[in-house]
């Protein structure tokens, strides 16, 4: 199985396994996520490794929404997730219960649009199963 | 540097017209403007034109500024098309400003305008949420309330703040609306009310979030001379910063964009903290009054939600906060919340506030300061824009 891409926000490896794609800057260390060519930190350009990161996360904090944008069906769950390297996303959670210190892993979701039929091949965080507090 | 002077400003109220088009929402605050100023027209040499969503919106994504301001009867003159999401206002006053200070142009305008009622509110939403990377974020959900939210629990865990306290910013946002003629919604809340209006986003409840909006502001500023000329005394521009987001500290030490900003421009224009008597802030959501009180160091991290309690921030209070009512009540027309921050300090400053005027030991206020943020990168607000104004 190739390695499906996506705008070089994750990507699913050959074990079928999603991954955010993050980079390590060979200057001073500093993960950033998205991944970039040049450092923001130091500024150093073209010295960044690509790593893939966020297969699994913390919630740092979570809330429940109750209006949404287009697309996204409520009530829905948005949250600050902490991954490799204290690295922090922000993504969607799905999850029966879903709490400060839960843990959580990396899904790929398909959606399709009903007014457009459009598929959309999106990412979002789950709680594991028994990973709650 | 030529010293910037706040010569006249004009409002649209804001709320929402279905009937009122882009074009005619900007004729009104920019004529409205001029009238205050009691100035020529033709001597306005440079425009700033604020707007975020008349693309998304609106259908019209480019040359916003010539369009709009054509109908209200500029042409040849530069117009800058400003965008920098819900801080578009103070950025295009600061360039406005900026253009006057380095003696390029003896009078420039900045015009904020937004429309957002379209007919589909989901549109709308989702418009806002392209305020961020929208790369990073694709099919999240993102929504600014939600994030509004997230630093809302984080308060109240920090610092043991209940939603409570966040219901009684409401309340008084809703009472200076009530004085405010500009305002979307002038309705006094109790904090019943706002505690028992729906869910938007735990824990932010309708009332403690900013409505979409329609409406508009502009402000002319002028060099000494200008201002001289047209003889009363005017409010003068004594600073203004602009930053972008900071990046990530994973220790999270350092601290947040608003503090060190604020910190560089009192250094810079050399006054205290106490000489600032007033204050219009950010209240997208009403929770983050308090973050944008201790962040500019007015008050110690973890205080203002106490201080609420004890009317300080009240228009009789000791630390006047949002007299307009805040984008809580006064509306969020994004384009337009910057200017219209500097709109109602000028006021204020000029004892032209009827009755939500804020008056300190008996005497009309000196110094009053605006903080308006806007957008999302990573984990930071995009833009941050701070104007301090005296007379
Ligand atoms: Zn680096």
């Amino acid at each position: 199985m190739e390695n499906i891409r996506e705008q070089n926000i994750f990507l699913i490896d050959k074990k079928g396994k999603p991954n955010l794609i993050g980079s390590k800057c060979l200057g001073c260390d500093h993960m950033s996520f998205p991944a970039k060519e040049v450092c923001p930190y130091c500024m150093t350009n073209g010295r960044s490794e690509e790593i893939l990161i966020g297969k699994l996360g913390i919630v740092v904090s979570a809330t429940t929404c109750h209006t949404a944008p287009k697309g996204i069906q409520v009530p829905y769950t948005l949250g600050t997730i902490e991954i490799d390297y204290g690295v922090h996303v922000l993504a969607q959670i799905t999850g029966n219960t879903i709490r400060k210190g839960d843990k959580v892993e990396l899904v790929i979701y398909s959606s399709v649009s009903v007014e457009s039929a459009e598929e959309t091949i999106g990412w979002k965080y789950q709680i594991v199963e028994g990973g709650g507090q | 540097m030529e010293k910037v002077y706040v010569i006249g400003v004009g409002m649209h109220p804001f709320g929402r017209f279905l009937d009122k088009s882009l074009k005619y929402l900007t004729r009104h605050a920019v004529w409205e403007a001029i009238q205050d100023a009691g100035i020529d027209p033709k001597k306005v040499e440079m425009a700033y034109f604020s707007n975020s969503f008349a693309g998304a919106l609106n259908g019209q994504h480019s040359v916003r500024g010539q369009i709009y301001l054509r109908d209200a009867g500029f042409s040849e003159i530069p117009i800058i098309n400003v965008e920098n999401a819900c801080a578009s206002g103070s950025t295009a006053f600061q360039h406005a400003c900026l253009a006057v200070s380095s003696g390029q142009v003896g009078v420039a305008i900045a015009v904020g305008v937004e429309k957002m009622f379209v007919g589909d509110n989901t549109k709308t939403i989702t418009a806002l949420g392209s305020a961020g990377d929208v790369e990073a974020t694709k099919g999240q959900g993102l929504q600014f309330t939600a994030l509004y939210a997230l630093k809302a629990l984080n308060y109240m865990e920090e610092y043991g703040a209940t939603p409570y306290h966040f219901a009684k910013v409401a309340e008084k946002n809703s009472e200076n609306a009530v004085l405010n003629p500009f305002a979307q919604f002038r309705k006094k809340l109790s904090v019943e009310d706002v505690l028992n209006s729906r869910m938007i986003a735990d824990p932010l409840t309708l009332y403690m979030c900013s409505p979409i909006a329609d409406g508009s502001a502009a402000v002319i500023v002028a060099n000494e001379k200008v201002a001289n000329q047209l003889g009363q005394a005017q409010v003068h521009v004594k600073g203004s910063i602009l930053k972008s987001g900071q990046l990530y500290d994973p220790n999270n030490k350092q601290p947040s964009m608003i503090t060190k900003a604020s910190n560089e421009l009192f250094e810079k224009i050399g006054i205290g903290h106490s000489d600032i008597n007033m204050l219009e802030v950010h209240d997208a959501a009403v929770s983050v009054e308090f973050e944008h009180i201790e962040d500019l160091g007015l008050l110690p991290k973890g205080t203002a939600f106490q201080e609420i309690l004890e009317g300080t921030f009240s228009l009789s209070g000791k630390l006047p906060v949002n007299m307009s009512g805040g984008l809580t009540s006064k509306g969020h027309p994004v384009g337009a919340s910057g200017v219209a921050q500097i709109v109602e300090i000028t006021k204020q400053l000029r004892g032209e506030a009827k009755e939500r005027q804020v008056y300190k030991n008996g005497k009309l206020p000196l110094t009053g300061l605006c903080l308006n943020t806007g957008g999302r990168v990573e984990d930071d607000r995009a833009a941050y824009g701070i104007t301090i104004l005296s007379r």
